[in-house]
């Protein structure tokens, strides 16, 4: 009889408001995703003022609306709008090389501008330029892309640990949250080690670039690849660069003919 | 045959000769014979000689006239005779010196000579020359030692009555004496209260013969805009010149002008400053009445172009208005034409841009340029107008710019088309424009910083960042340890409780149990019970007294009353000794009411 209200005690005492505090262990995960998300947002400085660059484009100015984008862009801090909109500069002059590369950086900086996208389709569809090809686990693991993927697995670990933690003084652990944390977890790691194998992205900016099997001018040329084009360095030997193609062959591309997407400080 | 060739020969000669004489004669018969006299100072002191030369150019055959003046004496010096010829264009002159000798203070004039010329009479043109006693005289002074004028300056306005704002054009002349070295190193200072300025231009230079001397005039062009109205005076002006002026020696009339060098070695520069005379100008109100609505200043006279680029463009991209306002005014007071409408157009602030057609800057073209966004559907730009005041009318005129055609794509409203082009189209409807295919618009918001390119899990703040939740996780499991601990002696406290409960409610089963033993037991479980209830709070359960218990939770009176007799008897009967029946047996009736009182009492718990 003893340990039959002995059992009933303890359910009792779960039940309570002070005791059920303890199982929630697992909720301390909310503030947690809170914070990481706020430090992945965070910014250490307010983005600059281009109001005078802004207004070179709106009177037709476009490579005093260039160098002035570009003024800020070396001044720092970086946004992707600054990029989108150097971009929109560089297309006016008729320079599509800068373009691609200025729109493909905003994007680099934030995968979701929605302008830099739409001006990148319509580049595309003007030059034909080559995108390596996608199969749905290309698609999967290109998502979420850059930091996004690394503050998701962060917070995904976090959760995991949270989630688990009241087993260490035996306690039920928040066993859906831990699951969920640990399929994000699983994704976004993969999505890091997918995107650091592809080697770093290259784009096209010379007008039509000649891939060639070999680093040297009179090599045989392998394709020739549209302004814009997307290449992921393999190597880099001298003016040569080692790609992989977006035929998922490699070749040799002169070193002036692409630009890397990401910028060194 | 050889005397054919020779006579033909001859022949064309002779023709070349004659006709070559025919242009020579004819070049010099060409040439109409004029006379001029000149002094080589219009200014002199009594006793210092000036030179008088009276050229006649076109004719050798003129003879010296004889030249008198009340004043002067006047001397014939010499004759010189020149032979030009410059491609068939000869040009003979005659020059007639004279010394002429001041005799006395005043104002001379060597009248109009009459000089035969062959079977002509020219004559000169009357000639004055001051002599002074040793005072200085008007105009440019060279110190406080000088006594002769060898420059001065004026102010040549094309008018002397203007409109508040009216540029108007103004020359400032320089006179200096040919015979004077005169360096500018700097631009003339004009300023003044009731005009503007403008900037005063690099001079331009020219030899001119004034009252019988020659003197350099050097011209700087401006204007002045007078900025309030009433009779005004024309602004200071200061030309600080370096002069080296001639020696102040006897000429020598019959020597050759080498020796008459008025720059010898013993020239020293001087410092001068050369002020025009003052000159008034009317300046006359703009009138209040007529001045249309948007006028901003403009005086002058202007015509006004428009036009904008591109004419087809996306809802959200600019569109390049430029107006060019051409004419002579005062452009510095100039605004931008404003739009007669701007619903539906985001306007950005135009820029202008004036080009100069003249030195002074009044006269040229300003050229506006306006970025205007359409945010709607659009059909056509807004018009523009541009209001001045003309001081040649004397009225205030408005320039309407022509309203400029435009197609906005991309909108979601069609442009509303015009009642007559509904009737027309109702038979044939024009094909749909074709899609503009074209880039988005600029993102004019600053948008989110970010850190670089790097992935985050790269950089020190990433990881820095996870120290957070790594400390959250330890505190929480402290915390978690600390509640664990606590709870435990809770437990053990409890567990206790109810294990001494079981025990006192074995008591009341058992049949052998004196009433002593059985309310003791009793009142055991009561406070046991109590204590179990608020076992949290602690306390020992002994202590419950009848009013704990009842209080402890929701009884009715009955329960309550019940309560409260029960722990009396149990007092009455440990308390009162022997003899008070603590010995004796309970009876089952007694038993039933107390078990069933506690049974009330435990179901009363919430």
């Amino acid at each position: 009889m003893f340990e039959k209200d002995s059992r009933k005690d303890a359910k009792t005492q779960r039940n309570r408001p002070e005791a059920r505090r303890g199982s929630v262990a697992g909720k301390s995960l909310l503030p947690v995703l809170f914070f990481l998300i706020f430090c992945a947002g965070a910014s250490a400085a307010a983005p600059a003022d281009a109001s005078a660059a802004h207004a070179l484009y709106d009177k037709g100015d476009f490579a005093g609306a260039r160098a002035a984008y570009e003024a800020l862009i070396q001044a720092g801090p970086w946004s992707a709008n600054l990029f989108y909109n150097l971009g929109n500069a560089a297309f006016r002059q008729g320079e599509k090389g800068a373009a691609f590369l200025a729109y493909e950086r905003a994007l680099a900086l934030e995968p979701g501008h929605p302008e830099a996208q739409a001006n990148l389709r319509f580049l595309r569809e003007e030059t034909g330029a080559k995108l390596p090809g996608t199969s749905w686990v290309d698609r999967a693991l290109a998502h979420p892309a850059g930091n996004t993927a690394g503050w998701l697995a962060a917070a995904a670990f976090w959760g995991i640990c949270f989630s688990l933690a009241p087993l260490a003084w035996r306690r039920r652990a928040a066993g859906a949250p831990a699951l969920l944390c640990a399929l994000a977890l699983g994704w976004s790691g993969a999505a890091i080690w997918w995107q650091n194998s592809q080697g770093a992205l290259w784009i096209v900016t010379a007008p039509i670039a000649t891939a060639r099997t070999e680093p040297a001018d009179n090599a045989a040329a392998t394709a020739k690849l549209p302004v814009g084009s997307h290449v992921h360095l393999l190597l880099e030997r001298g003016a040569w660069l080692n790609v992989r193609l977006p035929d998922a062959t490699k070749g040799w591309l002169a070193r002036d003919a692409a630009e890397p997407v990401r910028l060194a400080r | 045959m050889k005397s054919l060739f020779f006579a033909s020969l001859r022949l064309c000669v002779s023709f070349l000769l004659g006709a070559g004489f025919l242009v020579m004669s004819g070049a010099v018969e060409a040439a109409a014979p004029a006379a001029s006299a000149t002094l080589s100072s219009s200014s002199t002191e009594v006793g210092s000689p000036v030179e008088l030369r009276i050229t006649v150019e076109g004719s050798d055959k003129a003879a010296p006239p004889t030249v008198r003046a009340e004043g002067l004496d006047i001397r014939y010096a010499g004759t010189s005779s020149q032979f030009q010829m410059n491609n068939f264009d000869v040009t003979r002159s005659v020059t007639f010196t004279y010394v002429v000798t001041p005799q006395k203070e005043g104002t001379f004039t060597i009248p109009e000579l009459q000089i035969a010329a062959g079977r002509q009479t020219l004559s000169t043109q009357p000639l004055q020359l001051a002599v002074a006693s040793g005072q200085a005289g008007s105009g440019g002074k060279v110190g406080a030692t000088a006594k002769e004028t060898f420059a001065s300056a004026e102010w040549v306005l094309p008018k002397t009555a203007a409109y508040v704002g009216e540029a108007v054009p103004a020359e400032l002349r320089l006179y200096v004496d040919a015979r004077v070295q005169c360096q500018l190193p700097q631009l003339p200072s004009v300023a003044g209260d009731g005009f503007t300025v403008q900037k005063v231009g690099q001079p331009q230079q020219r030899n001119v013969t004034k009252d019988g001397r020659e003197w350099i005039l050097a011209i700087f062009k401006t204007a002045l805009t007078p900025v309030k109205a009433g009779k005004l005076t024309l602004p200071a002006a200061e030309i600080n010149a370096v002069v080296v002026l001639p020696p102040k020696r006897q000429r020598l009339p019959n020597m050759d002008d080498f020796f008459n060098d008025p720059f010898g070695a013993f020239s020293q520069p001087q410092q001068a400053v050369i002020r025009p005379d003052p000159v008034e100008m009317e300046v006359k109100p703009l009138p209040v009445d007529g001045r249309p609505k948007g006028f901003s200043g403009a005086v002058g006279q202007f015509t006004l172009e428009t036009k904008a680029a591109p004419a087809r463009v996306r809802a959200g991209d600019p569109v390049t208005l430029t107006c060019v306002i051409k004419g002579v005014g005062n452009f510095d007071r100039m605004e931008a034409p404003v739009a007669a409408e701007t619903p539906g157009w985001r306007a950005y602030p135009p820029s202008g841009k004036f080009k100069a057609d003249d030195e002074a800057g009044i006269s040229g073209a300003k050229t506006f340029e306006q970025a205007l966004i359409p945010e709607a559907s659009k059909t056509e730009l807004p018009a523009v107008t541009f209001v001045f005041f003309n001081p040649s009318s004397e009225r205030y005129e408005t320039l309407t710019g022509e309203r400029l055609p435009l197609v906005v794509d991309g909108t979601s409203a069609a442009p509303a088309p015009a009642p007559a082009a509904v009737a027309s189209a109702a038979s044939a409807t024009p094909p749909p424009p074709p899609p503009v295919h074209d880039i988005q618009y600029l993102r004019v918001d600053p948008g989110t910083v970010a850190a670089g390119f790097d992935p985050a899990w790269r950089t020190r703040g990433f990881w820095a960042a996870q120290s957070l939740p790594l400390a959250a996780l330890l505190a929480l499991g402290g915390w978690q340890w600390r509640r664990t601990r606590q709870n435990d002696s809770l437990l053990r406290r409890a567990s206790r409780l109810r294990q001494a409960k079981v025990e006192a409610q074995r008591v009341l089963q058992q049949a052998e149990t004196n009433a002593a033993d059985f309310y003791d037991a009793a009142v055991r479980v009561l406070q046991l019970e109590t204590a179990l209830g608020r076992f949290a709070a602690g306390g020992e359960p002994g202590a419950v007294d009848a009013e704990a218990a009842c209080a402890s939770r929701p009884l009715d009176c009955e329960t309550a009353e019940g309560v409260r007799r029960l722990f009396a008897t149990h007092d009455e009967l440990r308390y009162a000794g022997v003899g008070s029946g603590s010995s004796a047996p309970v009876y089952p009736d007694q038993r039933e009411r107390v078990l069933q009182l506690l049974a009330q009492f435990e179901k009363s718990h919430v």
